[in-house]
């Protein structure tokens, strides 16, 4: 049986969430993905919370072991001429390139597509960085909260009474990693059909601006901005997060419809016609006491199950235990069980979707420089002296 | 001409609502031929935003061809611009027949109906694979295609808070919030144009198909990744830290001068702190006993931001981020929605991009967001209308005779939007 990915090499240069999230997909499926670290102090991602024990380490954060996944690890230090002449070897045989330098930066190296794809005409080169490759906030500063209020996510998240929010943690640079990802592939897809490689920008910021496509384009058009609704749906009613016994339920109606959820609580005073028309919402302040109250004595699982029984589309907010907890992906064995030296045996999210005719395959995350011996003794041929005078040398 | 991105990938797409739609987006930016395919009378959403308020997004709802035609289409032609129009209703046997022969010419089919859907129609993977032998198709129902939720419901309302995210969504002590967007639907669908281009990059290499068995609530757990091992690790459930961060501060999101503007600020480092400083000139931060370094800025947090407010809140939310950014500190403007699209950013990078629609309306669409150096994934055409591609997929390409589609729509097999429905 092969892999998805099988035979496709990259070469991981990424700093960060996003291109993490981006090869972590690509080695799940197959692919051979090397990652390329500063020597010492590692790729960003080992400097993220949280951390195993709560103690910062370059071999600690969590972030980075679930981000990096089933890659290998070497040290290459680009700053040096050694350095930067080892990874013209390496990429002279890679499929896929992904990086996140700051513009500029790779072709101050001499490590740009054009001169790159010189010796290998098939090669993709992904950069992935906030702005994208030019516009002039492309040299601004940027990070996670930043990404979120420049695609217009930040604006429109949050209670109205109180100042914008941004969405969890690490959120705007996972939706980056995912576009990345895709482009990289659609690139991957057209060398090996036409023999054609190339670079593709990806910018987080307009990835996750490209989240508002059902209504960011009617504020375009002038026809209103959306408000900050809390934890309601800021448009269908009553789509929202109501606190219950042991958590909080997203509470959704469809498509079995209003009368069919007066039933389901047996409530008659949810039975006036003016409740049942698409003007509902005017009516909440009367209408949400009688969903709390029959919410505060019960179980998320309770009305999740009894909605969907009632053919309507609830959910609840899962944590991590709910998770790990969940009949429906211990069913489908969705959580594996991974070993890694610095936090033991814990049980990591598989694959995102499963491909007929392959495995998702993931591995520990490396540690620092641990496949060094590997590649440049191995694969690239050095002897032993020459690895100890490179690693002396601070290049690796 | 140079072979486009996709070039000779044509998909059959099912899906409806969002983030199916947009899943086949990127394959359709990307220049595969993406066929778009509804029946009368179960077109894909077209009246969504139309309405204004109402009942949720019903997947059966019903809208006529009148009402497909004028007023907003915005939804629709975000997520379905380059794609061809074909309809075939496949409750007709004649439906069925035309339908494989045209799964028979095409290389992807998606479709994220409920559970079973397909194949109780005769029309599952294994039904289909004898019409394209190295067919990739994908299912993508709310909860995947086993287990014990297979058949449950689902819109992306419930699957951002299935998925975990919101659960660290929320100001400090509060309850967790939805996200401005409702995020589920368009993470799930770039991880379906994910798994569909794993496909075809395998079917390039190996002339395999295969079938892509895809859960909306398992796709969205992978953005969960890391607070997934906080609480197996240590124990720690998941936090709601508005917008604090603990190893950056200050960061937050502070008023500006009118009505619900804001800007954010997130220093990184103690170097930021001083630019941060040399912008302000307050001599109050200035005291090093309280805020030289980031434990004493975590810890007396809540002083610094009555400070930057005071600062911000007469200013304009631009010219403070260009302020702060020119000085070396990480900040910016809180865009709205039409702002996201319209700013020197996104212009001078052509964010955004128009196109007259055949009903005589100019729209303006967002582009792809990757740019590729050599083939480049624009917008092309706006959605298409009800079976506005009919006579080439059928004609051009199955060799059905006029007279022959003529009969299909007569007794209601394909339909157009000129049809008149009884």
């Amino acid at each position: 049986m092969g892999n998805t990915l099988d035979g496709i090499k990259v070469l991981d240069l990424s700093q960060g969430v996003a291109g993490a999230y981006c090869t972590k997909l690509l080695s799940g499926f197959g692919a051979d993905v090397l990652k390329i670290e500063p020597p010492k102090v590692g790729e960003s991602t080992r400097g993220l919370a949280p951390f195993a024990g709560n103690k910062p380490g370059v071999e600690q954060s969590l972030t980075h072991l679930y981000l990096n996944t089933g890659k290998r690890s070497i040290t290459l230090d680009l700053e040096a001429v050694e350095g930067r002449d080892i990874f013209r070897r390496l990429a002279a045989d890679a499929n896929l390139i992904v990086e996140s330098s700051i513009p500029g930066t790779m072709t101050k190296f001499g490590l740009d597509f054009n001169r790159l794809s010189k010796d290998n005409p098939g090669l993709v080169m992904t950069s992935i960085t906030f702005f994208g490759q030019d516009g002039p906030y492309s040299h601004y500063k940027a990070g996670e909260i930043i990404a979120q209020a420049l695609s217009g996510n930040l604006q429109i998240t949050g209670s109205p009474d109180r100042e914008p929010l941004m969405v969890g943690d690490y959120f705007a640079q996972y939706v980056g990693g995912q576009t990345a990802c895709v482009s990289a592939l659609m690139a991957v897809f057209h060398s090996i059909v036409f023999g054609e490689g190339q670079s593709v920008d990806c910018s987080i910021i307009e990835a996750n601006t490209d989240l508002l496509d059902r209504w960011g384009i009617d504020a375009v058009l002038g026809r209103g901005d959306q408000p900050r609704t809390g934890m309601a749906h800021h448009w269908t009613y009553p789509t929202q997060l109501y606190p219950c016994r042991d958590g909080y339920v997203a509470l959704g109606i469809e498509p079995a419809g209003w009368s069919a959820f007066a039933d389901m609580i047996s409530n008659d005073a949810l039975r006036k016609p003016e409740y049942t028309g698409p003007d509902r919402k005017q009516h909440h302040g009367d209408i949400d006491p009688i969903i709390e109250d029959w919410l505060k004595d019960l179980g998320k699982l309770e009305v999740f199950e009894e909605s969907q029984k009632n053919r309507m589309s609830s959910g609840i907010l899962m944590t991590p235990e709910d998770m790990l907890e969940s009949p429906q992906l211990q069913a489908r064995r969705f959580f594996e069980r991974i070993e890694h030296p610095s936090i033991g045996l814990h049980m990591y999210p598989g694959a995102p979707f499963q491909i007929s005719e392959s495995e998702w395959i993931q591995t520990r995350a490396p540690l620092l420089s641990e496949h060094n011996h590997e590649v440049f003794v191995g694969q690239i041929g050095f002897s032993e002296v020459e690895l100890a005078d490179l690693s002396a040398k601070g290049v690796i | 001409m140079a072979n486009p991105l996709l070039g000779g990938i044509r998909v059959l797409d099912m899906t409806q609502i969002r983030a199916g739609p947009k899943s086949s987006r990127w394959l359709a930016d990307a220049g595969a031929e993406v066929i778009k395919l509804e029946a009368r009378g179960r077109s894909d959403s077209r009246g969504f935003g139309r309405r204004g308020s109402g009942d949720t997004a019903d997947p059966a709802e019903v809208v006529s061809v009148e009402a497909q035609r004028e007023g907003n289409r915005v939804a629709f032609e975000q997520l379905n611009r380059n794609k061809l129009g074909l309809s075939i209703d496949l409750s007709f046997p004649e439906g069925k027949e035309l339908f494989k022969r045209m799964v028979g010419i095409s290389d992807v089919v998606m479709e994220n109906f409920s559970y079973g859907v397909m194949d109780r129609l005769g029309l599952g993977y294994d039904d289909l694979r004898k019409y394209r032998p190295d067919l990739v198709m994908m299912s993508m129902p709310a909860y995947g295609s086993s287990g014990p939720y297979r058949n449950y419901v689902s819109f992306g309302w419930a699957q951002e808070h299935m998925g975990g995210i919101t659960s660290r969504t929320g100001y400090p002590g509060g309850p967790p919030q939805k996200t401005g967007s409702i995020v589920a639907d368009p993470v799930n669908g770039v991880h379906g144009a994910i798994a569909v281009m794993m496909a075809l990059v395998s079917r390039a290499k190996t002339g395999q198909g295969r079938f892509i068995d895809f859960s909306q609530l398992e796709s969205m757990i992978l953005l969960s990744g890391e607070a997934i091992l906080d609480y197996s690790v240590n124990g720690r459930p998941p936090q709601r830290n508005g917008n604090r961060n603990h190893i950056l501060a200050p960061q937050g999101v502070y008023q500006c001068a009118g009505k619900d503007n804001w800007v954010c600020i997130s220093v990184t480092n103690d170097a930021e702190w001083a630019a941060l400083l040399g912008v302000l000139r307050s001599p109050e931060l200035a005291d090093v006993s309280r805020f030289a370094s980031l434990e004493l800025r975590l810890e007396n947090h809540a002083a610094i931001d009555d400070f930057i407010n005071e600062w911000t809140r007469h200013r304009d939310k631009t010219q403070v981020m260009n302020e702060l950014q020119n000085a070396g500190v990480p900040a910016a403007a809180v865009l709205d929605q039409a702002e996201a699209y319209r700013n020197p950013q996104a212009e001078s990078r052509n964010f955004l991009v128009e196109l007259p629609h055949p009903d005589g309306i100019t729209f303006p669409y967002s582009r792809s967001p990757s740019r590729f150096s050599k083939t480049p994934a624009e917008v092309r055409t706006p959605g298409p209308l009800l079976g506005e591609h009919n006579e080439y997929l059928l004609g051009t390409l199955l060799g059905i005779p006029n007279s022959e589609q003529k009969r299909l729509e007569s007794i209601g097999v394909t339909a157009t939007f000129s049809t008149k429905l009884n």
